[in-house]
């Protein structure tokens, strides 16, 4: 307990008040963002469903080097696509959540223009409504992921980006079949994002 | 930029052990039947092929043009049944173990067969 208050000292210490000290600034910003995610390749996510769109949150924290660390949150939502209804089941509303951690590095680009590139961890959390009863179906998958960013500065603290990111999805459905579980469980999503950030 | 690799290769050996943990699980079963259903009389407009699992209906399906079908839920762990809409009067399938009930309305999986494949599932009518 000792080391955890002397850990969240540490790190409030690090975060919040380098300020005075020009030149060692460890800055950190939050995100809202809005997107759209497609699966792609052969599975169900890609095949039976429709495209997802949904809203996120984030934040980075980056230190002078350029270097940083990084939290998304996304909510995506989903429709089972017309005629796919006996490969999905009799389920509805597909919904994904999206956690992804990540180490970020910075390039300025111009004087108010820089790009960000991203890898990192995903944890997924996939849920469907039964149509007969009021349950949800849900199945937890990890990952990883690749992006890029490019930020446009509006005015100090201000700015507004768009982002690219390709997910890998690694599920859990088991079939004894393993080409039909392969369908139920993998998947490679690539998002888009627009999204507005502030600047602490 | 030394110590930036290491985390990165830190990273990735953490996100593959998660990975290869969770391959082998059996949380999840997923039912996947598909096959062929024979009938000389009934009008597969109106011929429903379901199957349910813990008594409720997780997928549904009509056949389509020549009789053929695929069906696919989430599952239970104490198997699952396929419902037809029409009395069965014989099947033949890839598994064995499956057994056709008293009303001949339902053919009945036991809890360790996840896939088959019906050659044929032959109706009364």
């Amino acid at each position: 307990m000792r080391i955890f208050t002397f850990l969240l000292l540490l790190i409030s210490t690090v975060a919040f008040s380098q300020n005075k000290r020009k030149g060692l600034d460890v800055v950190s910003n939050i995100d809202v963002k809005v997107l759209a995610m497609k699966p792609l390749g052969n599975n169900v996510l890609a095949k039976n469903l429709q495209p997802f769109y949904g809203f996120g949150f984030g934040g980075n924290l980056m230190t002078p080097i350029n270097f940083g660390i990084g939290l998304d949150y996304s909510e995506l939502f989903s429709n089972v696509q017309y005629g796919e209804q006996n490969i999905y089941g009799n389920l509805g509303s597909p919904r994904m959540t999206v956690i992804d951690v990540f180490l970020t590095h910075r390039e300025n680009i111009g004087e108010d223009f820089m790009v960000e590139e991203m890898a990192g961890f995903s944890y997924y959390r996939y849920t469907s409504l039964y149509l007969d009863q009021s349950q949800k179906l849900t199945d937890h998958a990890m990952g990883f992921h690749l992006g890029g960013k490019a930020i446009y500065t509006l005015d100090g603290p201000q700015q507004v980006f768009a982002a690219a990111k390709i997910n890998f999805y690694y599920g859990n459905v088991y079939n004894e079949n393993s080409g039909i579980q392969k369908y139920y469980s993998r998947s490679t999503f690539l998002s888009l994002s627009l999204g507005y950030r502030y600047n602490f | 930029m030394k110590t930036q690799l290491k985390t990165g290769a830190f990273f990735l050996f953490i996100a593959l052990l998660f990975i290869g943990c969770r391959s082998d699980s059996q949380d999840n079963p997923r039912a996947y039947v598909e096959g062929k259903v024979v009938s000389t009389t009934v009008d597969y407009k109106k011929f429903v092929l379901r199957i349910s699992s813990d008594n409720v209906i997780i997928a549904e399906t009509m056949l389509e043009t020549g009789g053929n079908f695929k069906l696919s839920g989430p599952i239970g762990n104490m198997g699952f049944t396929i419902i037809s809409t029409e009395k069965i009067k014989s099947f033949s399938a890839d598994k064995s173990g499956l057994t056709l009930s008293a009303d001949a309305l339902q053919i009945n999986v036991p809890k360790v067969i996840t896939y088959i494949k019906f050659n044929e599932i032959v109706l009364e009518k």
